[in-house]
């Protein structure tokens, strides 16, 4: 079997799923391309057994069948290549692979394509139609706050719940939780799910930069997604997800309205002085119109404090936070102004931004650090 | 000018405090489950007891010339060390203690010009005050002082002090000085550096920075220029605290029934609770291990080890107990015959600053829990420990110790009686006085 191709047009494809490559898999053929050849059409496929990208591309032949080649290899020769038509010579019985371009010849040995695991179909249809824009910005505003414990499988990924009037992305780590809500994403099944944070990250980094339609579908136990020429499909987790609904306090009487760069700022500031194993920083509130931002590190005799004004309407209070979760969720907004709702120095707080898009809606939650738990 | 004062075979020295008819005889401290030797009076050393040898190999020689062999005895150790380090206490303005029988001190502000004289005196007062014999190595820089003391050990026993002020007597406790002994060479750096020729302390200041900074790291750049008489570390006054709690034993006979591991375990994390406590933190990870013997190359071998998340910080006994039994389900295999196992806490914040979480079903208890182990604590603390336990923990796990000395020093049962006719609490013992 063999065919031609342009050297930068695989690279592009192979880099857009390589991803899913890992270095030192369970199974070795795992470190390989699948590469299957139908006339004028190469599919190329890559696994890591929980996930799967496959990517079509048009080249020139007029012969069919399949072949595993080593990821690294083929990769690393390519990029070494400057841009130029390529034929790879493939030796069906041998799984030898011959590479030849303008001025030379590259020979690498292949691995039996009946050895690569089978991709799950979809077997139900149920389907999404949701633009890359949209799905881009709600991995990067939940992704971030997923848990990496796998003994509780079921928060690190991100929860998925489709309605008939809008999305929500559910992501926590038990310190903190972030809803983003999208309506423009709609369903006419309720349902919900849990994708996977390797997946998601794997998404995000693979979505083009231009808006494109992507097509989500969904069975018992896969999710897929198609955009442009590149296709998904991973393995949901099989968990249930807490009931976040019930964590979101509703009654939060205390609201700090300040500009986003300015705490943001001063938390990076204060948070160098900070416990370095706790982050903790000390938010104290003083109505109508103070915040003054503290932390002291014992060990070192560190300390430092910030007074910044603001806009607040409650009633005085001393509250503790993590300064890295505080710093890593007000990163993530894209306002210039947000609010802080509280209750009590023991109860979850609220960060809602006052700017946002209009189809969107984002809510971020995180618990205090005591500031005396058993006194 | 820094010094480092050690304790002379320590727990040797200990032991013959409260029997002086074992002066000059030899003596040797079992480890725990009294397997192995790990400390040896001079006497014993001259008979060529190898250090770390296990007890069953040496049974003839300990036979033919009568050594006197105890189970090791901490209680008692740790009492006497720190008598030891208080006494210095009163004599230098500041100390840092390393180990449990040595403590630099810091002789920077000291108004003596004679500093030979000053350690000896320091000598002469520790001996005097608490029957601990004890050697001064005194120089310019910690490693230095560490080099000296070694010295000392090794060619000046009788006077018991070594002073390096100038560069001839660094040069001549250098050049005594093999590199392995040198205060942060391991053994792994010790074959690098004979490889390379470099026999002593000595060779290895000759050698150029920029080589030792390539081979030995900063680290090794700093030992070397601490080695020169550049002082490249400060006393420690502060210990710091904890970043991680072990508590880990061998089993007296090797065990195959998960609930007596069970026992163990469960004592083992309920003690890292007890640790915990004790520094007010808590714990955001458990670490259990569990393994065969690997002397015993005719059994079939297996480690296990597990982390666990606690999902929020604690040190109650109830959530360490519990943790640690889920991770020993997890890891343990039947048809094993178990050696040894431990529990290992870290991830340790302050108690008054936990993260709270979502979902926390618990929060109530660990208050409760706190509540209940204070009161636990203080009455272990009054009445014993594991007075009060946690059932699983069983009868109270405890090692296997046949030869261990009375605790003279920190249990009243086990006072030194001088009059045998009066017992501690004045009550006679023969009616006839």
């Amino acid at each position: 079997m063999k065919f031609t191709v342009s050297s930068s047009v695989l690279l592009k494809q192979l880099a857009a799923i390589n991803g899913v490559v890992s270095t030192n898999p369970i199974v070795p053929i795992l470190e390989n391309f699948l590469f299957q050849l139908d006339n004028n059409l190469l599919t190329v496929t890559a696994s890591d057994l929980q996930t799967v990208m496959v990517t079509e591309l048009p080249v020139e032949s007029s012969d069919k069948g399949a072949i595993a080649i080593p990821a690294k290899l083929l990769l690393d020769t390519l990029r070494g290549l400057p841009e130029q038509p390529i034929t790879l010579n493939i030796d069906s019985d041998t799984f030898g692979i011959e590479i030849i371009s303008d001025n030379g010849r590259y020979k690498l040995s292949g691995e039996n394509p009946i050895d690569f695991p089978k991709i799950p179909s979809v077997n139900r249809a149920f389907s999404v139609e949701l633009s890359s824009h949209a799905l881009s910005n709600a991995i990067a505003n939940t992704l971030f706050a997923t848990s990496t414990d796998e003994l509780r499988p079921a928060m690190t990924g991100v929860f998925l719940q489709l309605g008939a009037d809008y999305a929500t992305f559910v992501a926590t780590d038990g310190h903190r939780l972030i809803r983003y809500r999208r309506y423009d994403v709609k369903s006419l099944v309720d349902t919900t799910m849990i994708i996977p944070r390797k997946a998601l990250n794997l998404l995000k980094t693979s979505l083009p930069s231009e808006s494109v339609p992507v097509k989500a579908e969904f069975s018992q136990a896969n999710a897929f997604f198609s955009f442009a020429n590149i296709r998904m499909i991973c393995r949901l987790i099989d968990e249930r997800f807490p009931d976040y609904e019930n964590a979101i306090p509703t009654n939060n009487p205390n609201v700090l309205t300040i500009s986003r760069g300015e705490v943001l700022n001063s938390l990076r500031r204060i948070s160098i002085y900070s416990n370095r194993t706790t982050h903790q920083i000390r938010l104290k509130l003083t109505p109508p119109n103070q915040l003054v931002i503290s932390a002291e590190d014992l060990d070192y005799s560190n300390e430092a404090n910030e007074r910044l004004l603001c806009e607040y309407n409650g009633d005085e209070m001393e509250i503790g936070f993590n300064a890295k979760f505080l710093i890593e969720m007000l990163n993530n907004l894209d306002t210039s102004t947000l609010s802080f709702e509280l209750s009590a120095p023991n109860r979850a707080g609220l960060v809602v931004p006052l700017e946002k898009e209009d189809d969107e809606d984002i809510l971020m939650l995180v618990m205090p650090v005591m500031l005396n738990t058993y006194a | 000018m820094y010094a480092l004062v050690d304790c002379n075979n320590f727990y040797a020295s200990c032991e013959r405090i409260f029997q002086p008819k074992l002066k000059k005889k030899p003596i040797v401290v079992l480890s725990n489950n009294d397997g192995c030797i790990i400390a040896r009076s001079d006497e014993a050393k001259a008979l060529n007891i190898p250090m770390g040898v296990p007890l069953y190999q040496i049974e003839s020689l300990i036979k033919q010339h009568d050594v006197k062999v105890f189970s090791s005895n901490y209680a008692l150790y740790g009492d006497l060390s720190n008598r030891v380090m208080q006494s210095l206490h009163a004599l230098v303005p500041q100390l840092e203690v390393y180990s449990i029988d040595e403590a630099f001190l810091d002789l920077r502000q000291m108004p003596y010009h004679d500093l030979y004289a000053f350690g000896q005196e320091i000598r002469q007062t520790i001996w005097q005050w608490t029957g601990i014999p004890v050697s001064l190595g005194i120089a310019p820089t910690k490693t230095l002082a560490k080099a000296a003391n070694r010295y000392v050990k090794a060619h000046a026993k009788e006077t018991g002090v070594f002073v390096i002020e100038d560069n001839f007597t660094a040069d001549i406790a250098l050049a005594a000085t093999p590199v392995e002994d040198i205060w942060g060479v391991g053994r792994r750096y010790g074959r690098f550096l004979a490889g390379h020729q470099i026999q002593t302390a000595f060779d290895l200041v000759q050698m150029p920075d920029s080589w030792i900074q390539k081979h030995l790291k900063i680290v090794g750049l700093r030992m070397v220029r601490e080695l020169r008489g550049e002082i490249c570390y400060g006393l420690e006054l502060e210990p710091h605290p904890k970043k991680g709690i072990c508590v880990s034993r061998s089993f007296s006979n090797t065990l195959t029934d998960l609930s007596l591991i069970e026992e163990a375990v469960a004592t083992f994390a309920a003690r890292c609770g007890e640790k915990l406590r004790k520094q007010k933190s808590c714990a955001n990870l458990l670490h259990l291990f569990l393994f065969t013997n690997p002397h015993r190359e005719n059994d079939p071998q297996y480690f296990g080890s597990k982390v666990l998340h606690f999902s929020a910080a604690t040190h109650s006994g109830f959530d360490l107990v519990t943790m640690a039994l889920k991770a020993l389900k997890l890891i343990f295999k039947e048809g094993y015959r178990y050696k040894k196992a431990g529990v290992m806490v870290s991830g340790l914040v302050p108690e008054n600053n936990t993260q709270t979480v979502l979902f926390d079903i618990n929060e109530p208890k660990r208050l409760k829990d706190h509540r209940v182990f204070q009161t636990v604590d203080a009455l272990n603390r009054k009445l014993g420990r594991d007075t009060i336990r946690i059932a699983t923990q069983g009868k109270g796990w405890t090692t296997h110790q046949t030869q261990r000395s009375p605790c003279y020093t920190t249990r009243w049962e086990d006072l030194l009686v001088i009059d045998e006719r009066i017992d501690f609490r004045g009550k006679h013992l023969r009616g006839l006085y």
